[in-house]
């Protein structure tokens, strides 16, 4: 990862989590705001129902009393204490009596609990109502809520019971207005509060018995709520989500008169606001945060560039370097650490130069040196003869006049000798000095390789010495070459030599060619002596041989002239299991 | 009672609503209850019956018949003119009574008019005091006219109808000079108008005695109307014999009898009132719950029953609400409304009209449409009309409630003469009646 690209993302790392962290901040401090605000709107709502249910409870007794303490009721209650009375005249009595009264229910009910007449239910006179008969002091008991069974099902309602005592029998009067939604839009609610009832008056949790003053769509994600409630009959809340946001409700248990739980009363209280505002200050964080990567993009480019264009200066001027060009500078443009790097840089190749110089310089004098060295030991050799056969003249000249002719002819064929070996030694150097461009034509390896094999059977058979065995091992299937057949042969004949010169006691010379995939491989191996591989890697260098007499030249012509056909030769050999060299030509 | 006065046109309501007074729509079974009565006013039938159930003359001044009561002659009044003055002759009354009795073989001689057929016929008189075999004549300009004590003069279809005196009739002139009839009138609205004076008479329900003013004049029928539920047929819950019984068990006539019925009419588990047939007592009208519930609670009980009731008559509404009731002790959910659509039970209110128990059971038995895919029970005695009676209740598909009188309700000015004003079918006999000017 580039330094610029490092620094980026360090300014983008810092950038988001800094606008990430307000954000969270800013959203937690909102929401246990809300939270404060929201149980004061439920409280206040709760509070708003109670003191609703109590006046309404109060307003029902009143009524109550008042219908008890009607003249049509008085004369109600005396007839009923006559033996034969005919009560069936009164059993449209209620209907009026609540219509008057506004009460929503209303049963006049005899002393035995029998219903004379019914407002909401008015074919169910003669029925028993039996709960009213309880020992119970109804004038002075205070509203209650009960359930009420209509033709159509049960309903909730806010009940009063009062009793008229006329003789020796008592008339009832049960009245009660009905809860329901016209009672939960009677309270006057904040935004976002909504409120529900939900008469618990069938054994299971039931949908459709939610009485609500506003559309309740799924009423059954209600069910946990509505029944954990039910069950410890305590006060709860539960948080729902809808599909335009979450609410959360909080219910209060109903209780009747026997503290049975008749029904729960749901302030829902609506957190769209508050995920409306988190989503607005997410929005913000997050636009506030692409702000800030953005700026901080223009930025770490513009600081980016300024620090990184002197180090890819130095980049730049390293790999000319590497490349070769040894001479390539850095502006130093600024006195900072990067300036100071630059001048070491622009310092170094300097030096680089100079020592490159010196080295050439010392390479040449040593090259020069082993030339001499070289010269001076050829030539020796040659020379010491040279000097003790002109010496072996003069001597006997001096000395031996009869003996001169006979020593003159054998002193000249020995200096004749050696000046044919210098003569040879020049050559060599020459021939080394003069290697020529090869002159390319197609050219048939094995073909190539027989002929010159063949020239050196009558060496692999030198009387006297142990035979060398040559095995031909070459793949008919190779194509042909381009190559210089005659610096080719030359150079394998140097390869020849060496093998034969690496196998004084006799073995094997096997020269195998084979066929691979863009390639054509020579392999030339005989079962010598061997080589180290200290020896190994520095075979081809010029003026090395491991011989007594050798120059050291052959091994560096074949691989001048390996090279400079395209292919590539290299040496396998451990000591005292011979030597192997392989040529791969490409095809 | 002072003497009757001449005068006055008497203002009536009622709640059906007529659409048109055509013989042509005389069915001998189920025409409307507003039909028959309006029909007598206007129209005559060639015997009458008294309040004793006795035939007398009306049209036909005397009759005979072979010892068969194969043939029957009638000999009619020939002072009797129709309304548009023709006077009645023995073709005319062959001309409507072969429209209205097509099995009827009938033919004329003179001012005789000669009934045939080859079954004996001995409650032909009986028969022919069914207002659907009134005489009438159809005019050239292709009007009906009758011979009653009124004529049509007035006709604003399913709304009004004024009838105005017949001068020229042969019993002699109504006290009345008219009737002003409004059709359509809800029964509230008709107490409202008679309470202020609107209305001159009413029809009462008899859970509605109750609310009338304490100087309305009340006039009363027999208890010939038979409430009854009947279960429709097809339907799955109806075919179910147990709930058809435990449903019948469930019921508390007594209770509505004493509290819907103001004690009015009688609870009955028959199809005849006990006055009629004789046997009635022999149908249990008691509830029993007990044995309902155990009905109930057996396995493959519908849930629910759908009971239909007269959306115009608020009495069956309040018995049907009382059914519910009931029906819900015993474990049976019955739902009710006032649309006949999908009903599996039909609170009905069907009258009897005929003294002849005989006939009056056949006559219920096809109302009730018990007999469509069995054949029609002999009825021709009162041991057969028992048997043909307890095999259609057996099985619970008509459930009897009560035999119930019409009641009207009048203003304390109108007064009869020498007649009830009201006959035991709940007849209007307003030629007999006549309206006491002087009092408010």
């Amino acid at each position: 990862m580039s330094f610029r690209t490092r620094l980026l993302v360090m300014i983008l790392l810092a950038v988001s989590i800094t606008a990430g962290l307000v954000t969270w901040i800013a959203v937690v401090r909102m929401r246990i705001a809300y939270e404060a605000l929201d149980n004061q709107r439920t409280a206040a709502s709760v509070a708003q129902f109670r003191q609703e249910f109590q006046r309404r409870g109060e307003d029902v007794v009143r009524r109550v009393e008042g219908i008890a303490k009607a003249e049509s009721i008085m004369r109600l209650a005396i007839t009923s204490n006559r033996p034969d009375a005919d009560l069936s005249q009164y059993v449209d009595e209620a209907g009026s009596l609540a219509a008057i009264n506004s009460l929503d229910f209303l049963e006049l009910i005899d002393a035995d609990g029998a219903i004379i007449s019914s407002a909401q239910w008015p074919a169910r006179f003669g029925y028993k109502a039996e709960w009213i008969i309880s020992p119970v002091d109804w004038n002075n008991e205070r509203y209650f809520l009960k359930s009420e069974e209509l033709k159509d099902g049960i309903v909730l309602a806010l009940a009063a019971v009062r009793a008229v005592n006329a003789g020796d029998r008592t008339l009832y009067i049960a009245g009660g207005c009905r809860l329901g939604k016209e009672f939960l839009s009677s309270l006057v609610l904040q935004p976002g509060i909504r409120v529900l009832l939900y008469p618990n008056l069938t054994q299971q949790f039931s949908p459709q018995a939610f009485i609500a003053d506003s559309e309740l769509p799924e009423p059954e994600k209600l069910k946990p709520l509505a029944e954990q409630v039910m069950a410890a009959a305590n006060e709860a809340s539960q948080t729902i989500s809808w599909p335009d946001g979450p609410e959360t409700f909080h219910a209060i248990p109903l209780p009747g008169r026997g503290k049975n739980l008749l029904g729960m009363f749901l302030v829902g209280s609506s957190r769209r606001e508050l995920v409306k505002i988190i989503s607005n200050i997410r929005f913000i964080g997050i636009a506030a945060a692409a702000i800030g990567i953005l700026f901080g993009v223009v930025l770490s480019y513009w600081v980016s560039r300024q620090v990184t264009m002197p180090v890819r200066e130095l980049v730049q001027g390293a790999r000319r370097v590497a490349l070769g060009e040894w001479s390539a500078t850095v502006r130093a443009s600024s006195k900072d650490e990067l300036g100071e790097l630059a001048g070491a840089f622009n310092t170094m190749t300097r030096q680089l130069i100079d020592q490159r110089d010196r080295l050439v310089q010392a390479e040449r004098v040593a090259a020069w040196r082993e030339l001499a060295r070289r010269l001076a030991h050829e030539l020796k050799n040659p020379l010491f003869p040279l000097q003790i056969t002109i010496e072996n003249l003069q001597r006997a000249k001096n000395q031996a006049p009869e003996q001169f002719e006979e020593v003159f002819r054998e002193s000249t064929e020995a200096l004749l000798t050696q000046l044919a070996n210098l003569k040879t030694i020049v050559g060599r150097f020459s021939d080394f000095a003069k290697m020529p461009q090869p002159q390319l034509e197609s050219v048939d390896l094995n073909e190539l390789i027989r002929t010159t094999v063949r020239l050196f059977d009558a060496q692999f058979r030198i009387q006297g010495r142990p035979v060398i065995q040559a095995v031909l091992n070459l793949d008919a299937g190779i194509d042909r070459i381009q190559a210089d057949p005659e610096q080719l042969r030359r150079a394998l004949q140097n390869l020849l030599l060496n093998a034969i010169d690496a196998m004084p006691q006799g073995g094997s010379l096997t020269l195998c060619t084979q066929k691979e995939p863009g390639t054509t491989r020579l392999e030339i191996s005989d079962t010598g002596q061997g080589l180290t591989s200290e020896e190994c890697s520095r075979l081809f260098t010029p003026y090395y041989t491991t011989k007594q007499h050798g120059t050291g030249l052959g091994l560096a012509i074949v691989q001048s002239v390996i090279s400079d056909h395209g292919a590539r030769i290299s040496v396998e050999s451990e000591p005292g299991f011979g030597t192997t060299f392989r040529i791969i030509f490409s095809s | 009672m002072g003497r009757p006065r001449y005068g006055g046109v008497l203002r009536v309501e009622m709640h059906e609503a007529l659409t048109n007074l055509d013989p042509d729509e005389w069915p001998a079974n189920g025409m409307e209850s507003a039909k028959e009565k309006l029909i007598p006013l206007i129209f005559e039938r060639l015997v009458r019956l008294d309040e004793n159930n006795r035939p007398q003359p009306a049209l036909a001044i005397s009759w005979q018949h072979d010892s068969k009561n194969k043939r029957w002659r009638f000999r009619l009044r020939l002072d009797v003119k129709f309304h548009d003055g023709s006077p009645i002759t023995a073709d005319i009354a062959a001309t409507a009574l072969r429209a209205s009795a097509a099995n009827w073989k009938l033919s004329t001689q003179g001012d005789t008019l000669a009934i045939d057929s080859d079954t004996p016929m001995p409650d032909l008189l009986f028969d022919l005091a069914q207002a659907s075999h009134s005489i009438y004549l159809r005019g050239s300009d292709q009007k009906v006219y009758g011979t009653g004590p009124f004529q049509l003069t007035g006709w604003d279809p399913g709304k009004r109808a004024v009838l105005a005196a017949n001068e020229q009739y042969w019993a002699g002139r109504s006290f009345l000079d008219g009737l002003s009839i409004v059709m359509g009138r809800p029964l509230a609205e008709q107490m409202l108008d008679l309470e202020l004076g609107k209305a001159d008479f009413i029809e009462v329900w008899p859970n509605e005695l109750r609310r009338l003013p304490k100087e309305t004049k009340t006039w009363s029928s027999s208890a010939h109307i038979l409430i009854a539920l009947a279960f429709e047929r097809g339907r799955p819950a109806s075919e179910d014999a147990r709930l058809r019984e435990a449903l019948a068990l469930s019921i508390d006539r007594a209770a509505m009898h004493n509290w819907l019925l103001q004690k009015q009419g009688e609870t009955t588990a028959a199809l005849l009132p006990q006055k009629l047939s004789g046997y009635a007592f022999l149908f249990s009208a008691k509830a029993d719950l007990k044995k309902s519930r155990q009905l109930v609670s057996k396995p493959g009980q519908p849930a629910s029953l759908n009971l239909a009731y007269d959306g115009f008559d608020p009495f069956s509404r309040s018995v049907a609400d009382r059914i519910v009731v009931n029906a819900r002790e015993a474990g049976i959910a019955v739902n009710v409304s006032s649309r006949p659509l999908n009903s599996d039970i039909r609170l009905l209110r069907l009258p009897i009209r005929t003294p002849i128990p005989e006939s009056a059971l056949a006559s219920l038995l096809a109302s009730l449409r018990l007999t469509d895919d069995a054949p029609i029970p002999d009825t021709s005695s009162i041991e057969a009309a028992y048997a043909a009676e307890y095999a259609a209740l057996s099985s619970y598909r008509v459930i009897p409630l009560f035999h119930i009188p019409e009641i009207f309700g009048s203003s304390p000015r109108l007064k009869t003469w020498m007649t009830t004003g009201i006959d035991q079918f709940g007849d209007w006999r307003f030629d007999d009646m006549w309206l006491d000017m002087e009092k408010p």
